[in-house]
C-alpha cells in the first residue's frame, strides 16, 4: 500500500455488512446515538446510513434528444434490470485530517458508544483491541476514485479557530462604532422598458395585461379578496367576468382601469377543479403562502398576520382594478361589488387600497422614500432590450419557453394553466419612523448623512439614480445580484421577478413624528415558478447572506431585526449598521395563479369545464 | 423534495447509481484525470461544496458474488437550497456532470434542471446520521475566516485581539479586511 502523507483531509468510506434482521434496529440506534463524532479529532463531517437497497432506477419520462442519444450509446436503449446489495450496509462517510488509521483509531477510543453501532454488523470484533478494530475497518474501506474540496485546505482546529477569531475581530470592529463612508454618488436611473419593434409573437390576447406591463398611467388600485361559497354560481359569474378581464393585448391602448384575476388554490377547488388536476401544481402553490411562510419568514410566520389573510387559503381569489383616477376607479369597484354579491356564488372577505406616492419631481416613491417601480427584467418578444438582458418569456407565463429551455409549467393541467402565470401577493407593513431612526442613528459615519446611510442600505439615491460604488449586500443587489455573484448571470437570471406593487397607507411626510397608522407596499410579484424565482430570493438572497458573504446578514427589508441584527457598509472603515427592529412586517398574503384568458372563459363556461374534464393534457 | 439531513449551514447528499459493469473502467479513469486535473475552478467560485466524493463500485466489501451492475457512490457536503445546489451543478458543468452521471441508468440529462433535479431526488439516500464540526459555517463563511486570520498575524502576530484595538494598525486591518466583519449570526446558529 502507497503511504500517504501525513497532512491534509481525506475522505473515508466504510461499508460494514449488516447482520441479518438487524437493520431497523440499527437506523434506530443511529437516530439516537448523540454526537460520538464530536469526541473523534479531526473529522470535519460524517455520515452513517443503512442501505438495503440500491434505488430501483426507471427511465426518464421527460429527456432531451442529447439524454437519449447518449442512452442508446451507453445502454443501447435497453432499461435497466433489477439489481440489489448481496445484503443491507452500514455505510460511513467521513472527511477527515490525515490518515485514515487515525481516524479509526479515534473511533475506537469512542469504545462503547461504537460498539453500539458497529456490533449491528458481522464480523465486528468490537473495540477492545486495536489491531483487530483498525483491520475490521481498513478491509471494508471504499477509495474515493476523486475528491473535491471547496473550502480552504486546514485542519479542523484551525478552521474553528479562525471561525471564533472573525467573529471575535467583527464584534470588536462593531462595538468599536468608528466606521466613515465617504460621500456615496450615483448617475442615471435604470431606463423604463420600451416596447420591442413590430408584432410580439407572444399570445398576448390570452395572457393578462398586469403580467408584461404594470400600469405607469394609473395612480390607485383596488383588491377585493373573495371566497367562493358556491361552485356552480361562482363559474356563472366568472363566466360574466371573463370578457372584461384586461389582456395584454388591450394595455396597447393604455386604458384608464384595468382589471385582473388572481385564483389561489383553494380557490381553484372551490370552483370544483377535479382533484388530480390541482394535485399537479408544485407544492409551494398547494399549500400556499401561509403554508411556506415559516420557512419565509423563520421563527416569525404568519403570527403578525391580519385579516383576511388569518386563516391558511381563506382568500379564493383576488380582483385586482386600477385606474387612472380614484373616480373610476371607484366605480368600477362599486360596479364589481354588487355583481359579487348579486352571484350567489362569492363574497367579499377582505379589501386592499393601493395609491402611488408622487414625489415633487412627479417620480413614483415608496414610503421610505425611496423611487418605485425601476429596474425591472425584459421580457424576449415583447421589450426591447440586448439578447443577454432579455429573460425567455416562460419566465413569467406558462407553456411558454424559460430560462432552462424547459416548458415553464411542464405537467400542469393545459386548459387551466397555459398562458396563466403566479402572482405572489404580500401586504408588507413599513414602519417608516423606524426606518427614519436607523439610518439617523449611523447618520454621523456617513460622509453624506442620513441620506447616504439609507442609500446604502436601499443601494440606489433617493431619486432611483444607481449608486457608483452599490454596496454589495444593499436591497438592491439583492433583489438581483447581476454578474456579481459566482456562477455570474447564467444562475443569477434564474431568479427574477417583474414587480407590479403599489403603497397603501398615507405617506408620513419627513420630520413628522410617527402617527401609528399602518402603512407599506402591496407587494406583487409575477413569476412562472414560484419556488426558483420568489422563495429562492426570499430566502437565499433577502433572508440569508451567505451568497454575499455575509453570514447570516440579513436585507434591510426582510420582516428581520433584533438585538443581533446589525448591517455591515463598507468605506473607509466599515459602519455596522444596527436594525433593533425589523422596519418591514409582513401582515399577509398568498400565492394565486392569473389564468390566461382562455383558461379564465372555460371555467366560467360549465358545458365547456364538463367537456374538458374528458382531456387531461398537460403542458408539454 | 426532502432534504435528507443537515446539520446547521451542512447539507448531505448521497447517491448511488447502478451503471453497466463496461463502463467501469472508462468512468475511474474519467476521474482519475479529472484528480490529476486538480479542483474545478467553476466549483471552488461557486464557493457552497464543503467535500464531495465519488467513488466507482465494482463489487462491495466482502461481496462473493457480484451483482449484475457497477456503482456510482457519491456523497456531497454543501450548503444552500438543495434544490439551488443541484441546478446550479446543472448550469455550470452540465457537460462534466454527463460525462460522469451520463453512464448511470435512469439519468436524464443535466439540463433542463427540473427532471435531473427530480432524478438525484429520488436517489438520494436517507442519512441516519450526519455531524458536521463547524455546522454553524458555510464554505464561504470558512474562506472569510481563514483571509481574517491571515491578515490578522500579518499584521499583529500572536497579538491578543482585545490588545490589537489599540494597536496604530488597528484601524489599517480592519480597513482591509472589512468586507469579511459582517456580524449577523443566523439565528439557528449556537450561541456563543
Amino acid at each position: 500500500m502507497r503511504r500517504q502523507p501525513d497532512s491534509g483531509t481525506r475522505s473515508v468510506t466504510v461499508m460494514a455488512r449488516v447482520a441479518d434482521g438487524r437493520a431497523a434496529e440499527l437506523r434506530k440506534t443511529l437516530r439516537e446515538c448523540g454526537t460520538p463524532f464530536a469526541h473523534v479529532p479531526g473529522v470535519h463531517f460524517a455520515r452513517l446510513l443503512v442501505v438495503e437497497h440500491p434505488v430501483a432506477q426507471a427511465r426518464p419520462s421527460v429527456w432531451g434528444w442529447k439524454a437519449r442519444l447518449l442512452d442508446l450509446l451507453v445502454h443501447a436503449g435497453r432499461p435497466p434490470r433489477p439489481d440489489d446489495l448481496p445484503h443491507p450496509y452500514l455505510l460511513l462517510t467521513a472527511t477527515v485530517d490525515g490518515p485514515q488509521e487515525r481516524f479509526f483509531a479515534g473511533v475506537r477510543a469512542l469504545g462503547p458508544e461504537a460498539d453500539a453501532i458497529w456490533d449491528h454488523c458481522t464480523d465486528y470484533p468490537g473495540s477492545e483491541r486495536a489491531d483487530d478494530f483498525v483491520r475490521f475497518f481498513a478491509e471494508r474501506s471504499l477509495r474515493a476514485d476523486y475528491t473535491f474540496a471547496g473550502a480552504p485546505d486546514g485542519t479542523v482546529a484551525e478552521l474553528r479557530d479562525a471561525v471564533a477569531l472573525r467573529r471575535r475581530l467583527a464584534d470588536l470592529a462593531a462595538a468599536g462604532a468608528e466606521g466613515r463612508v465617504p460621500p456615496l454618488t450615483s448617475s442615471g436611473r435604470p431606463a423604463v422598458p420600451v416596447r420591442a419593434a413590430g408584432e410580439s409573437p407572444l399570445p398576448l390576447g390570452d395572457i393578462q395585461g398586469m403580467v408584461l406591463r404594470g400600469y405607469g398611467h394609473h395612480r390607485a388600485a383596488t383588491h377585493l379578496f373573495l371566497r367562493l361559497t358556491d361552485a356552480a354560481a361562482a363559474r356563472a359569474w366568472l363566466g360574466a367576468l371573463a370578457p372584461r378581464i384586461t389582456s395584454a393585448a388591450d394595455v396597447q391602448a393604455r386604458p384608464n382601469r384595468a382589471l385582473h384575476l388572481g385564483l389561489s388554490h383553494a380557490g381553484l377547488a372551490a370552483l370544483g377543479v377535479a382533484g388530480d388536476e390541482l394535485a399537479r401544481f408544485p407544492d409551494e402553490f398547494r399549500a400556499g403562502m401561509a403554508g411556506r411562510e415559516p420557512k419565509l419568514s423563520p421563527g416569525r410566520g404568519t403570527s403578525r398576520w391580519s385579516a383576511p389573510f388569518t386563516e391558511p387559503g381563506g382568500t379564493h381569489a383576488v380582483l385586482m382594478v386600477s385606474a387612472t383616477t380614484p373616480e373610476i376607479l371607484g366605480a368600477v369597484v362599486r360596479e364589481l361589488r354588487v355583481e359579487v354579491t348579486a352571484s350567489g356564488g362569492a363574497e367579499i372577505v377582505g379589501e386592499s387600497f393601493g395609491e402611488r406616492l408622487v414625489a415633487a419631481g412627479g417620480a413614483f416613491i415608496e414610503h421610505f422614500g425611496f423611487a418605485d417601480g425601476l429596474s425591472t427584467p425584459l421580457v424576449e418578444g415583447y421589450d426591447r432590450g440586448a439578447p443577454g438582458d432579455l429573460l425567455p418569456p416562460g419566465e413569467f407565463v406558462l407553456g411558454l419557453r424559460d430560462v432552462d429551455g424547459d416548458i415553464a409549467g411542464r405537467g400542469l393541467p393545459a386548459d387551466l394553466a397555459r398562458h396563466g402565470s403566479y402572482l405572489v401577493y404580500r401586504k408588507l407593513e413599513q414602519d417608516v419612523a423606524a426606518f427614519r431612526r436607523t439610518v439617523g442613528e449611523v447618520a454621523g459615519q456617513f460622509a453624506g448623512g442620513a441620506d447616504d446611510a439609507a442609500a446604502a442600505l436601499v443601494g440606489r439615491a433617493r431619486d432611483g439614480g444607481t449608486l457608483d460604488r452599490c454596496p454589495v449586500a444593499s436591497h438592491v443587489r439583492r433583489a438581483n445580484p447581476r454578474g456579481s455573484l459566482p456562477g455570474g448571470q447564467r444562475l443569477s437570471r434564474r431568479h427574477m421577478m417583474l414587480r407590479r406593487g403599489i403603497p397603501y397607507g398615507p405617506y408620513l411626510p419627513e420630520g413628522a413624528p410617527d402617527d401609528g397608522r399602518e402603512r407599506g407596499l402591496l407587494f406583487l410579484a409575477v413569476v412562472g415558478d414560484i419556488r426558483r424565482q420568489f422563495e429562492f430570493v426570499q430566502t437565499e438572497w433577502m433572508g440569508d447572506g451567505d451568497a454575499f458573504g455575509r453570514g447570516g446578514e440579513q436585507d434591510v427589508f426582510t420582516t428581520a431585526g433584533g438585538p443581533q441584527a446589525r448591517i455591515l457598509v463598507e468605506g473607509e472603515s466599515p459602519v455596522h449598521v444596527p436594525l433593533r427592529r425589523p422596519v418591514v412586517t409582513c401582515r399577509g398574503g398568498e400565492y394565486y395563479l392569473l389564468p390566461g384568458l382562455a383558461a379564465l372563459r372555460s371555467l366560467g363556461d360549465q358545458a365547456a369545464y364538463s367537456k374538458r374534464r374528458s382531456s387531461r393534457a398537460s403542458l408539454a | 423534495m426532502t432534504v435528507t439531513a443537515r446539520s446547521g449551514r451542512g447539507t448531505a447528499l448521497t447517491v448511488l447509481s447502478p451503471m453497466p459493469r463496461l463502463w467501469a473502467g472508462p468512468l475511474r479513469l474519467i476521474l482519475y484525470v479529472r484528480k490529476l486535473l486538480g479542483p474545478s475552478r467553476e466549483l471552488q467560485q461557486m464557493s457552497f461544496i464543503h467535500f464531495a466524493h465519488w467513488s466507482v463500485i465494482t463489487r462491495f466489501p466482502f461481496q462473493q458474488r457480484r451483482s449484475r451492475y457497477a456503482y456510482l457512490l457519491f456523497r456531497s457536503d454543501f450548503n444552500r437550497d438543495w434544490d439551488e445546489y443541484i441546478d446550479a451543478f446543472s448550469i455550470v458543468i452540465p457537460g462534466r456532470m454527463a460525462l460522469i452521471w451520463g453512464w448511470s441508468y435512469g439519468f436524464p440529462g443535466a439540463l433542463p434542471t427540473e427532471p435531473f433535479r427530480r432524478y438525484i431526488g429520488r436517489n438520494d439516500l436517507p442519512v441516519d446520521h450526519y455531524w458536521s464540526a463547524y455546522p454553524e459555517s458555510s464554505v464561504t463563511e470558512v474562506a472569510a475566516a481563514l483571509r481574517v486570520r491571515d491578515a490578522y498575524r500579518a499584521f499583529f502576530g500572536d497579538l491578543d485581539p482585545d490588545a490589537a484595538q489599540a494597536h496604530p494598525q488597528w484601524a489599517r486591518f480592519v480597513h482591509d479586511v472589512q468586507g469579511d466583519l459582517s456580524t449577523w449570526e443566523r439565528d439557528d446558529a449556537p450561541a456563543a
